[in-house]
């Protein structure tokens, strides 16, 4: 089980470093902020997560300040419900991983 | 929880220009968070902070993944990792499981194999068997490794333990 959690903004090379360490570190739940993505499309989250087993909530930024995505590979988490709210993202949902090391499916 | 909790548990947690500055309201601060919402702090390893101004004068514990109790339970022996610098000045914080590797296994012996009037039969066989050429104590290394998955099969396929 790794979460992780990075200050970022836009730009190719630090998009390929998310990507690049979603991989390395094989992340199931991941926290961002700073995306200054007033919204993530489809293309551009499979992009950002290097793969389309992602499922992902935005709270997106305003005025280009700010910006919070929460992404999770799908078959380690499910969501039940979410709330955004200026600056802050709860989730709430089931890990699908369990195990002593969480890393058994 | 992730994220800026712009608040430090403890003094060393914070490096600046103004070393006199007092941040024990802080720390106090912190640990009535802590107290009142249940969520324990993840020892952190690696590096001791989270974020660096540009010139490293100010550097501080600024980001950090708190977890309620329970979570120590279900995925023991979790830590932080901070990430070096590459992209931000902020530091990756990865929280991950690591299991522990104990090494090799030790090799155990069982009484019941010494009472069996066949284990002893069965090793002397073996060990004139093996046919391993080069310096004696190589050749003793060797006959004694097979001799190892010997055993264990044996154990299997004969006592059917």
């Amino acid at each position: 089980m790794k979460v992780i959690h990075i200050q970022i903004v836009r730009g190719n090379v630090k998009k390929n470093y998310i990507s690049n360490l979603v991989r390395k570190e094989e992340v199931f739940f991941f926290c961002l902020q700073e995306t200054k993505y007033e919204q993530v499309n489809e293309e551009r989250g499979y992009q950002l997560w290097g793969s389309n087993d992602v499922d992902w909530i935005e709270n997106g930024a305003v005025n280009n300040g700010g910006g919070l995505i929460t992404m999770w590979r799908k078959n380690a988490f499910e969501l039940t419900s979410f709330r955004n709210g200026r600056g802050f993202t709860i989730i709430e949902g089931v890990w699908k991983i369990g195990g002593q090391f969480g890393l058994q499916w | 929880m992730v994220g800026v909790l712009n608040s430090i548990r403890f003094v060393g947690e914070r490096r600046g220009q103004c070393s006199n500055v007092d941040y024990s309201r802080e720390v106090q601060s912190f640990n009535k968070f802590s107290g009142e919402t249940g969520l324990v702090d993840i020892p952190l390893v690696s590096r001791k902070f989270t974020w660096y101004k540009p010139n490293d004068t100010v550097k501080s514990r600024i980001y950090r993944i708190v977890v309620p109790p329970d979570w120590l339970v279900k995925w023991s022996g979790c830590k932080q990792y901070a990430l070096s610098r590459s992209v931000s000045d902020h530091c990756a914080l990865i929280l991950k499981v690591t299991s522990i590797d104990w090494g090799t296994k030790p090799f155990r012996s069982f009484d019941i194999w010494q009472k069996d009037g066949r284990f002893r039969d069965f090793i002397k066989c073996q060990w004139n068997n093996y046919e391993i050429l080069g310096s004696g104590l190589f050749v003793m290394k060797e006959k004694l490794e097979r001799l190892k998955s010997d055993i264990k099969k044996w154990n299997r396929d004969v006592l059917e333990m």
